[in-house]
């Protein structure tokens, strides 16, 4: 479904250039859940939003569905969600949540949502009883879930998301991550989901993706092998705390191959 | 404090949370909100009635507010006739402003080039004094009301304009990367995202124009030959040495300013961002 090929990208600033993304080559199948982790600065953010043809790569070749990122982009096919569910402050829940249906609305206008199925969206997210109520009105996580029922209404065979519950508190965070599987598990698209959270990462994903920074780069990637549906009730398991244990210890051998690469720079 | 304050994620009750878009109780129009300015007028104006009465200044020199609001009360139809001239050509003039400070906000915002560009130009509209150029466009627009519209449109343009570049730059760039990312048109995202986002800079951009509109008209109306209006009766009081007349309309003038003002304040606070 996403097929990235070998795709560089720098940035030039005032402090000079810097390789975002070098080399990177990834592969998501229908309906496969791709979890991104890695520290700051690797990329993980770049990847997704020239994913999501928000941005260009400066070489390699990336395909949706058969398309370039900016032809799926403009064709509806994609459901990008950022860091903040960037809520218009001034529009109810319900507009915000029927936002993306709108606009570009001439593509794919009978695959995404109707009104009365995005009703039925934010009765599933808890929300039915403020669907007239302003954002400002909400608590962090019902404006995080607003922001789901948004990404879900476009029925889009691609979900991109960029650390969409970063800002929430441990327990919110860990009930969004069941909701989003909940709204899922019904339409399978494939998905790529950057997280911080390695725990999220393995709750959620099929494959977790391993950055590493300075030039941004894929180190590992792992397979997780846990049934689905995945339940809350899982983390508790021993399946699942071996699975979050293999994760950490790829990302701390990476760690220590970068400290070994900075000595040796040193030197 | 209403449901502004939900937390923990749950749905509690919901009757509080239903309200149309904009609105909010507190956020509106009420007579509490009047006593501050009731207050501050009554105080500036008192002082100037005793100072008028204690050290008894003639009335062609400085007349005290109760023998200016005598004098506007007892030509009720002359003055509201005045005041509707110079309004319309305020008014006129404003949002004229409006529309061209938007239109050229819009590439202003989205290129720095166009903005310094812009910038020196902009600058020296302000600095010059427009008694320089009104008489030029009586000249060029002929007498009448159209150069008075032009000095109004010219004076009130620039602090919209610079206004409309700040809320447009004011866009959640998050948010415009979300309707980039379903392939939403430039068009789509200044219409739904960039021009509401922009309305509380807008109007603030409008209330430092409403002044400046209005001394625009008055000035122009100087200028102009028009036989209407309150500067042309300010020019004919002040040449007359018929200082009630000249105070009269000054004071017809503030309270339009006042009122201007009030309803764009009452506007601004409806459409305060509420995020």
């Amino acid at each position: 479904m996403i097929d990235v090929e070998s795709v560089s990208k720098t940035f030039s600033g005032r402090a000079g250039t810097v390789t975002a993304l070098h080399d990177v080559s990834l592969q998501v199948a229908e309906g496969e859940f791709v979890a991104v982790v890695g520290p700051s600065g690797c990329g993980k953010s770049t990847l997704l939003r020239l994913v999501a043809g928000l941005i260009e790569p400066d070489s390699g070749r990336i395909r949706i569905a058969g398309e370039s990122a900016v032809d799926a982009r403009n064709d509806k096919l994609l459901g990008f969600a950022p860091q903040s569910p960037a809520l218009l402050p001034w529009a109810t829940v319900r507009a915000n949540a029927r936002l993306l249906t709108r606009v570009n609305s001439k593509m794919a206008a009978s695959r995404v949502a109707s009104p009365a199925e995005i009703d039925e969206l934010l009765t599933r997210v808890g929300l039915e009883d403020f669907s007239d109520a302003l954002p400002h009105e909400l608590s962090g996580g019902m404006r995080q879930r607003v922001g789901l029922v948004r990404t879900f209404a476009l029925h889009a065979p691609v979900l991109l998301m960029d650390e969409p519950f970063a800002a929430l508190d441990e327990f919110v965070r860990t009930e969004m991550r069941y909701l989003l599987l909940d709204l899922w598990e019904r339409n399978r698209a494939s998905v790529v989901f950057v997280t911080h959270s390695l725990s999220e990462a393995v709750s959620l994903a099929d494959r977790i993706i391993v950055m590493g920074a300075q030039p941004g780069r894929i180190e590992y990637v792992h397979t997780v092998s846990l049934a689905r549906p995945r339940r809350l009730e899982q983390e508790d398991e021993l399946a699942f705390l071996s699975e979050l244990r293999a994760v950490r210890r790829l990302l701390s051998m990476k760690d220590r191959a970068v400290d070994s690469g900075r000595m040796r720079g040193v030197r | 404090m209403t449901a502004a304050s939900i937390t923990g994620g749950q749905p509690t009750q919901g009757g509080s949370a239903r309200r149309g878009r904009w609105s909010s109780r507190r956020r509106g129009f009420s007579l509490s909100n009047l006593g501050a300015p009731l207050l501050g007028i009554s105080v500036f104006f008192g002082f100037w009635e005793l100072a008028v009465r204690v050290f008894r200044i003639r009335a062609f020199v400085l007349p005290g507010p109760v023998r200016i609001l005598r004098e506007m009360a007892r030509d009720r139809g002359f003055f509201l006739r005045q005041a509707g001239v110079t309004y319309r050509e305020a008014a006129f003039g404003l949002v004229l402003a409006f529309l061209l400070a938007v239109a050229l906000a819009v590439p202003m915002s989205r290129s720095l080039y166009v903005e310094r560009a812009v910038q020196p130009v902009a600058t020296w509209i302000v600095v010059v004094p427009l008694v320089c150029y009104a008489p030029a466009l009586v000249i060029w627009l002929g007498p009448g009301t159209r150069p008075i519209v032009a000095v109004t449109t010219i004076v009130s343009f620039v602090p919209i304009l610079f206004s409309a570049v700040a809320g447009l730059r004011a866009t959640d760039q998050e948010a415009i990367e979300l309707l980039r990312s379903v392939g939403a048109r430039p068009r789509e995202i200044f219409w739904r995202l960039q021009l509401p986002s922009a309305l509380p800079h807008l109007l603030a951009g409008l209330r430092s124009g409403v002044g400046l509109a209005l001394i625009g008209a008055v000035l122009g109306e100087w200028f102009a030959l028009v036989s209407e209006g309150l500067g042309v009766q300010i020019q004919r009081g002040a040449a007359q040495n018929a200082a009630p007349l000249v105070w009269a309309s000054a004071f017809t003038l503030g309270i339009l300013g006042a009122l201007t003002l009030g309803a764009i304040g009452a506007a601004e606070r409806r459409f305060r961002p509420l995020a």
